[in-house]
């Protein structure tokens, strides 16, 4: 397991420039763009280039060999998991820092308890993201899994821009009242909803590694 | 060290059945044309494929397991081409308890493999360095060599047979597997061949028969017609010649002194062999 990470780490290390890249990108957006979107955007990016560590090895008919590695079949399904989760915190809590950064600098008033919960809640959905991605990508290869990720990401926008319209609308009628159920959900604190989905999100993961090894189990080079 | 039983995998076209032996402390060869069934055989012995039948055991258990205990290299594949010797280092550190990071490093600079150039920047012959130097760095008891040397100019080649002589020097209880298809690689390196053809193992001889006891006759369609043939396992004829391969050239050198009898190179067998009409 330790030796496929460091292999990831290492072709990841091998994009700097990217890295550089990425990180000015950040700190600008951070302070452009709304305080919400970097806390989306960022472990967006950093679960992109997890992914993007399934298409090297694949480059160059590289899996056989990693498949003779010590404990392959076992063991590298689930360092992408764990490539995944690391890449994920990371660049949540870097995206955080500068969040909190950029809006003490425009002195915007913000409620950090608040603020965290909210951001809390975004932890939980990258994980369900990754726990679909990776065993598309293991299965069908980085093309199909771009197809699919690009799919899921517009679903989920779809998702947002639905239920930001539904809040909006005062006469809409599906049999419930959707303005009392917004609401409700609302009055909820972001923390116990974290705490929820992370809970929903650990099942799925732990559904998906399971696909993840019968696929690799299965797999031949 | 393996012993493969009636393996029996089955493609579109093509049906591999072969059984092997690869005893403790031996280099054991195994040529074939490409498309013979080599790579086959060695990626079912890795665990990459799985097998439609027979039985496979490597170091006593199934394949893919142990692979702390054996050094591999594929001839079309390896380390991503982004990573450096250094990363590579760092890898085989974090993968293998026995990686002799000083040794590693030491076959390194005396092949002048540079440690910060990405691989692809590498010529084939270091690429092909590079895997078996990695191969050999982390104590395996048994190296599985797919076509090593491919593409290699002869002094690279050399440099490569030499990193596998010393490996083998270093212990009389190592083993090697390595498959090739250009044989004079195999005639200065293994104890023990295998001839694949067609997904099914034709000659298996041990170098020093191969080499001491095979002979190549030459003769005229007449000769042909009055020699003793008990110990001819080939024969090809042309418009004007037969050449025949004998298992036993001693026989006709002591019966048929005027017949042009020349030592076999494995080349040749391969060449009587498979291009040849059984007797």
């Amino acid at each position: 397991m330790k030796g496929f990470l460091v292999k990831d780490f290492c072709m990841l290390a091998g994009q700097k420039k990217l890295f550089i890249l990425y990180i000015f990108l950040m700190a600008f957006m951070s302070y452009t763009m709304g305080s919400s979107f970097i806390i989306s955007y960022f472990p967006m990016i950093a679960t992109l280039l997890a992914f993007s560590t399934i298409t090297y090895d694949s480059f160059d008919n590289g899996m056989a060999f990693i498949m003779t590695m010590p404990g392959a079949r076992k063991n590298y399904a689930n360092s992408k998991y764990l490539l995944s989760l690391i890449m994920v915190a990371l660049s949540w809590v870097a995206a955080l820092v500068m969040q909190f950064v950029s809006m003490t600098i425009k002195k915007e008033t913000f409620d950090t308890f608040d603020l965290l919960g909210q951001d809390l809640l975004y932890l939980p959905i990258f994980l369900i993201i990754c726990s679909i991605i990776i065993p598309v990508v293991l299965k069908f290869g980085a093309e199909k899994g771009r197809i699919i990720m690009i799919i899921i990401f517009g679903i989920a926008a779809l998702i947002v821009f639905a239920g930001i319209k539904l809040k909006q609308s005062n006469d809409l009628n599906i049999g419930f009242d959707v303005k009392a159920f917004i609401s409700s959900i609302e009055s909820i604190s972001p923390f116990i909803i974290a705490a929820g989905l992370a809970a929903v999100a650990l099942i799925i993961m732990f559904i998906s590694m399971i696909i993840s090894n019968s696929i690799m189990h299965k797999k031949e080079y | 060290m393996i012993q493969i039983n009636d393996l029996q995998k089955k493609y579109k076209g093509f049906e591999l059945n072969v059984s092997l032996t690869i005893p403790e402390g031996t280099v054991t060869g195994l040529i074939g044309k490409n498309g013979a069934g080599k790579s086959t055989t060695i990626k079912s012995i890795l665990g990459l494929v799985k097998p439609d039948g027979g039985s496979i055991k490597v170091l006593s258990d199934a394949p893919g397991k142990n692979m702390e205990s054996i050094g591999v290299v594929l001839s079309d594949s390896g380390f991503s081409m982004m990573l450096t010797i250094r990363d590579v280092i760092r890898i085989l550190r974090a993968s293998y308890k026995d990686f002799e990071e000083k040794r590693f490093c030491e076959f390194c600079s005396r092949q002048s493999l540079p440690m910060d150039k990405p691989i692809k920047e590498f010529s084939s012959g270091m690429k092909a360095k590079l895997k078996v130097i990695s191969a050999i760095s982390h104590n395996a008891k048994l190296l599985i060599l797919d076509e090593p040397t491919t593409g290699l100019d002869v002094l690279a080649r050399n440099d490569v047979l030499d990193l596998l002589r010393d490996y083998m020097a270093e212990s009389p209880e190592r083993s090697i597997l390595i498959s090739s298809h250009i044989s004079s690689d195999l005639e200065g390196l293994c104890d023990d061949i295998y001839m694949i053809d067609r997904g099914r193992i034709i000659m298996h001889e041990d170098t020093d028969t191969l080499l001491g006891r095979y002979g190549i006759l030459k003769m005229t369609e007449k000769e042909y017609e009055e020699i003793d043939k008990q110990y001819i396992t080939i024969t090809q004829k042309d418009r004007m010649n037969v050449t025949c391969l004998t298992n036993e050239k001693q026989f006709y050198l002591d019966n048929y002194p005027k017949m042009v009898i020349e030592n076999s190179r494995i080349d040749d067998i391969i060449v009587l062999t498979l291009g040849g009409n059984e007797r």
